[in-house]
């Protein structure tokens, strides 16, 4: 993480002295991306009155293998929430009014954000419909091409995101989960064998390269 | 306060950290107004915990207020101590009952306001240890008080109790909804046969001197106490704020309580030493070791791995003095041990254990039920635990340690693996513990060893708050 910031600081500065080099750097800095997960952030307005709204609807959304975005095999963590003000955590306190409360959606997922919002809006389009709908000049998924330059208009840079698995796809995991799961059945029954019975149970059990 | 030794010169030479703190400091919190067994740990040999229903309101308040000066505060005892001691605490139910008006109810935490059987999906409270499968008067909003009594021996405890039920009872006062009657077993142990009740947390402040291994490690080999607004609202917690508290008269010197009575299978545990005793490499009795964390009589896997070793054992100031550090990989105290998962201390990952500082409780524990002779077949009786705890903050201290530490064992990199003592697997979920070893020992299946026979969660307030409560000023 430290060496990834220093890239970042030296292509600012190589950037502001106008030099290509440093031009060329932070081009291949992407604020969103983390090994092979891009993370989405988008800050929506909510439209002024909506906010009570929009919250009802966030809290009563299902969550884990429920949650109507667990439709998106590619995506590692989600969350919806609500800026209603922002504290400055320093000393002394001096809270920032916003203009509006904000919807916020994050999201870490696999592959680009082109399929991602594609996949968004054919999975989840009913439902992303109710919450954004509250949100200022949301055109809805049934226009796609209008729905995603509404996203792209939202979108901030993450600049910083924790992902736990970055360089592994989220089926990758599902599968290192289900290898470890079966490592430890065989090792659980095969506890206590000699070694030439443990060796052809482990050959039975995973010879075939499985 | 002076406390800090003086070398020959007179020179302020400072506490090097690494030395415990001494004996003898005035106590920083407002003993007098805190309930006593927040900071003491009673040895009264016998005990009941009775709760009330509150029928009628005035004459639950008239009945309070005459317990008022019979309750036990945190203030030193000189001696032994009086001949029984009384604490009060209540449920969100009880105070709703007593009149508390709903501009403070509605500043109490949520977790207590929904109150214990609500949360059973956090606490893992499930199939037969589900709520609707609790006690009588347990879970179902009608427990309203809760009285604990100690007493030197039965002849004053029923005393108390007989005085309970004539002021409450006949004056159609309160109701007894569900009683436990706990008496200490021999030596100290639970029913398991562990010598049990050795941790506590070293509060700052309280003018006890924590023993080496009670406080935090302070990332330096020694230790410091844990702030006191971990267990009591009002003061500074370890995050160097005060806790979030409810409304006056109930924000200071009050602290939030679980109750939770624990029927444990003794039998079963036995079988279970006994089988996978057999196949494991060290026997029965280093499994039991590896299970808990500690020997049988105290002494710690982490400073004594092979054999329990008495002198560890009896002094106090080693008998909790151990380290996690050098134990990465729970070669001598296993991961998934319950000490270790109880309160993981400076466990890689936890750095130094600044992500174990905000998750202690103070245990106030106690057996009930007969022991069972060594030995003996199952004689169908229920034994068990009173599961006593204080914290200020369910969810971010009792919860967390029962709910992420105990009942799952993917922070300590252990997946599902849930505490052999007290987490529950799911149906069809076989279980395991795995011990660290050359080769591991899988501990499986897992048998229910635990069952929760019911709960509540309890605010326990200052001996201010209970006067405003009895109605005497506020």
């Amino acid at each position: 993480m430290a060496a990834r910031r220093r890239v970042a600081i030296g292509g600012a500065a190589a950037l502001a002295l106008g030099g290509g080099v440093g031009a060329r750097r932070l081009k291949a800095l992407d604020h969103n991306r983390h090994g092979t997960a891009y993370a989405l952030t988008v800050f929506s307005p909510i439209l002024p009155g909506h906010e009570e709204a929009v919250r009802g609807l966030i809290e009563a959304l299902p969550k884990g293998t429920e949650s109507p975005l667990a439709r998106l095999e590619q995506l590692h963590f989600s969350r919806l929430h609500i800026f209603d003000e922002l504290v400055y955590q320093g000393e002394p306190q001096k809270p920032d009014r916003l203009l509006s409360a904000y919807l916020v959606f994050t999201g870490s997922f696999d592959g680009g954000l082109d399929t991602f919002l594609d996949d968004l809006a054919e999975r989840v389009g009913v439902d992303a419909d109710e919450w954004w709908s509250h949100c200022v000049g949301y055109p809805g998924t049934a226009d796609r091409a209008a729905f995603k330059r509404w996203i792209r208009n939202d979108q901030i840079p993450t600049a910083l995101f924790a992902c736990a698995h970055p360089n592994e796809s989220v089926q990758d995991v599902r599968d290192a989960l289900a290898l470890r799961e079966r490592v430890l059945e065989f090792a659980i029954s095969a506890q206590g064998l000699e070694a030439a019975e443990l060796k052809a149970r482990f050959d039975s059990a995973f010879g075939d390269g499985r | 306060m002076e406390t800090r030794e003086r070398g020959v010169l007179g020179l302020d030479l400072g506490r090097p950290p690494n030395l415990p703190r001494r004996r003898g400091e005035p106590a920083e919190v407002d003993l007098a107004d805190i309930q006593g067994n927040v900071l003491r740990g009673y040895s009264y040999p016998v005990a009941a915990y009775i709760f009330l229903r509150i029928d009628d309101v005035e004459r639950g308040k008239a009945l309070l207020g005459r317990m008022l000066d019979r309750i036990t505060t945190g203030e030193p005892w000189e001696g032994d101590g009086p001949p029984t001691a009384i604490q009060l605490a209540f449920t969100y139910t009880g105070l709703q009952r007593l009149g508390v008006p709903d501009s403070i109810l509605g500043t109490f935490p949520e977790e207590f306001r929904q109150g214990m059987a609500a949360r059973a999906d956090v606490l893992g409270d499930r199939g037969p240890a589900a709520p609707e499968r609790w006690e009588p008067g347990l879970g179902t909003g009608e427990a309203h008080v809760l009285v604990s009594v100690w007493a030197v021996d039965d002849a004053h405890l029923d005393a108390v109790r007989e005085e309970l039920r004539q002021v409450g009872a006949d004056a159609g006062a309160t109701t007894v909804v569900n009683e436990t009657r706990a008496a200490a077993l021999p030596a100290g142990h639970d029913h398991f046969g562990f010598y049990d009740g050795i941790a506590q947390p070293a509060v700052a402040g309280t003018g006890v001197a924590g023993r080496p291994g009670d406080g935090q490690p302070t990332g330096a080999g020694g230790w410091r106490d844990v702030a006191a607004g971990e267990f009591l609202l009002g003061y500074e917690d370890e995050d160097g704020g005060l806790p979030a508290a409810p409304d006056a008269p109930f924000d200071r010197n009050g602290t939030f309580m679980v109750y939770r009575k624990l029927a444990m299978d003794v039998p079963a545990f036995r079988r279970l030493l006994a089988d996978a005793g057999s196949r494991y490499p060290g026997g029965a009795e280093m499994l039991a070791a590896k299970i808990v964390g500690r020997w049988r009589d105290g002494t710690p896997l982490c400073v004594s791995p092979d054999a329990s070793d008495p002198e560890t054992a009896s002094d106090p100031s080693r008998v909790n003095d151990f380290s996690y550090a050098d134990d990465p990989l729970g070669l001598k105290c296993p991961l998934g041990s319950h000490i270790r998962r109880a309160n993981p201390r400076e466990t890689e990952g936890f750095f130094n254990g600044l992500l174990t500082n905000r998750h202690r409780i103070i245990r106030r524990g106690r057996s009930y039920g007969p022991p069972l002779p060594e030995g003996a077949e199952d004689d169908g009786e229920e034994r068990g635990l009173v599961f006593i705890c204080f914290n200020v903050d369910f969810w971010r201290q009792f919860e967390t340690i029962q709910s992420f530490w105990f009942d799952d064992g993917d922070v300590f990199g252990l997946g599902n693996d849930k505490d052999v003592l007290v987490g529950c697997c799911e149906d069809g979920e076989r279980g395991k513990m795995t011990i660290p070893g050359h080769p591991p020992f899988f501990l499986s299946p897992q048998p229910r060893l635990v069952t929760m026979r019911g709960g509540e969660y309890l605010y326990q307030p200052s001996i201010g708050a209970l006067r405003w409560l009895a109605g005497g000023a506020g």
